[in-house]
Formats: C-alpha cells, sequence, structure tokens
C-alpha cells in the first residue's frame, strides 16, 4: 500500500488483481449488466488511483474502494443507462464440489430467484445488500462504504430484506 | 461475520451462496493501461509547456535587461502625451517581431501549462459524487 501511495503503478496492479473480482461483482449486482459493471469497475479503479492521496491507511482499503465502486455504479444507474440482467447472462460457474447434484439445483434456483428479486429493488437497497450479504461486510464497513450513517444502513438493510421476503413469498404462492 | 441478526439469516445464507461472477477477460490489463497512460500525459504538457515558455521569457527578459530604458522612457512619454500635458510631445514604442512572438509563445504555454495544472488538480479531485 506504501508503494501505492508513493504512485507505483505496479504495486496498484497488485490491488486490481486482489480487488478486481470483489469490485466487478459489487457492481454488476448493483447495475445489473455485465458491461456497465465492467466500466464501473474499472472507472472504481481509475478514479480510485487518482484518489490515492486522499486515502487514508489507517483504514481498511476495501471499504473504501467500495464507496468509489458503488458511487460510480448508482451513478450509472441514477442516469437511467441500467437494464435488467437475463437468466442466460448469467455466469456459469463450476458448482461446489461438497453439494450433490440435487441439492444444488435447489440451491441454484433459490439464489437465482433471491438475485431475481433482488434486481426488483431501489439501487441503494441492491447496494447495501450487496454489500453486506454478498461482500459480507460488517454493518459500519457497509456504512463506511455507502458514505451514509450506520442507522440508515440498517433501516436500508431491514426494508430491503423484507421487500425481497415479500417478493420472494408472493413468488412462491403465485407457484403452489 | 459474526455480527448477523436472526432476522437476516435467511437471506444471508442465500445471498452469500451466490458465485462470483468471474472478471472479464482483459479487466486489469485495462485498468492497468489506463493507470499507466494516466501519469505521463500531465507530464509531456508540463515539457511541452516548459519549452515554449521558458526560452521566450529568457529572451523578454534579455531584452528589458537591455532595452528597459528604452522602453521606460517609451511608456512615460505615451503617458504624458496620453494625459495631454504637453501638446508638443510625441510618443512611440519600436517593438521587434521576435519579441512579439515570445509573447505568444508564452501565452501558449501558459494555456498548456493551466490545462496541465487543471487537469492535475481534477485528477486529485475525482473522487465518485
Amino acid at each position: 500500500m506504501q508503494r501505492c501511495l508513493s504512485g507505483d503503478a505496479d504495486a496498484y496492479e497488485a490491488l486490481v488483481e486482489r480487488y478486481g473480482g470483489r469490485v466487478y461483482n459489487v457492481a454488476l449486482r448493483i447495475t445489473h449488466d455485465p458491461d456497465a459493471a465492467r466500466d464501473c469497475a474499472q472507472d472504481a479503479f481509475i478514479r480510485a488511483y487518482r484518489a490515492l492521496h486522499q486515502y487514508d491507511p489507517a483504514y481498511p482499503f476495501g471499504p473504501w474502494l467500495f464507496r468509489i465502486t458503488t458511487n460510480a455504479s448508482l451513478n450509472f444507474v441514477q442516469r437511467g443507462r441500467g437494464r435488467e440482467i437475463t437468466v442466460e447472462e448469467l455466469p456459469e460457474d463450476p458448482e461446489p464440489p461438497e453439494s450433490g447434484p440435487e441439492l444444488s439445483a435447489v440451491r441454484k434456483e433459490d439464489v437465482q430467484e433471491v438475485l431475481d428479486a433482488m434486481a426488483l429493488l431501489p439501487p441503494a437497497y441492491r447496494a447495501a445488500l450487496t454489500l453486506r450479504h454478498i461482500q459480507q461486510l460488517s454493518y459500519q464497513e457497509v456504512a463506511d462504504s455507502l458514505g451514509i450513517p450506520l442507522g440508515t444502513v440498517k433501516t436500508h438493510l431491514h426494508r430491503a430484506r423484507a421487500a425481497l421476503k415479500a417478493t420472494l413469498a408472493e413468488r412462491r404462492d403465485r407457484r403452489s | 461475520m459474526n455480527d448477523l441478526e436472526h432476522d437476516e439469516l435467511e437471506i444471508h445464507a442465500l445471498l452469500s451462496a451466490a458465485r462470483p461472477a468471474p472478471l472479464p477477460i482483459g479487466f486489469r490489463d485495462g485498468v492497468m493501461r489506463r493507470v499507466r497512460n494516466d501519469g505521463p500525459a500531465t507530464r509531456w504538457e508540463w515539457i511541452f509547456a516548459a519549452a515554449l515558455a521558458l526560452p521566450s521569457l529568457a529572451y523578454l527578459v534579455w531584452g528589458l535587461a537591455v532595452h528597459g530604458a528604452e522602453l521606460g522612457a517609451s511608456i512615460s512619454a505615451i503617458l504624458v502625451a496620453a494625459q495631454g500635458l504637453d501638446q508638443t510631445s510625441g510618443a512611440d514604442v519600436v517593438v521587434d517581431g521576435l519579441a512579439v512572438i515570445s509573447l505568444a509563445l508564452v501565452g501558449i504555454g501558459s494555456a498548456v501549462a493551466a490545462h496541465a495544472m487543471l487537469r492535475g488538480t481534477k485528477q486529485h479531485r475525482m473522487i465518485a459524487r
């Protein structure tokens, strides 16, 4: 990090390598558009590089970078350029070895269902859910990443989860 | 994560099981290409501005040192003529072509330097929102 702060581009490459996947996935869950997510994630890394002098090494780098990423992604969505992702566009990843085929099929369906329901939520809620449950940050880190008070984060997450549960229950009712 | 609350366990179990999408091919190279292109662009602007302005400034300073007295006298004469204190006095200034070109080059160099400076400031301030 010290080498990065002194403007060493090679050291920054290691950070891009380390955080690239997480940054891209945060952007993907907020924008729901793989192309936009790639652009937002790249933009976030460039902005972070240019603003490195504003970063305080006393704090973890991840939430600072996620804040830039969520802002870039939310700005993209607010400009009305986001679109809904289709199931076919979701990447096909290998199944975890410990799960059997039947269990993993059900699990994958459930996960996809909750991700689809998440796509219907307001972008700010999607961002909070992504950071909290997909990136598994603490409440405080989510608050730091979004630049909003801790209480607001808890409210957003509570409402987002309630909306998700309602959407999922409605879908299950319709199916049954 | 040890700060999970009871009402978030169900959603957390589902969302945390979502597998991360792989990074697009060429993502890191794309970022690093832009990062590496960032610095030198501004640096070249400063070099170009210096190459334009410094020789011209040197020539203007030399001109002032050599012909400063003549310039001072000319300006005084112009001021006197402008105030109309002495109807018989005339005022003229002789400016050589190189001085005009030097002034123009200093102006262009200053504009390029201002652009480089603004760009540098913008880069430092550029944080989302």
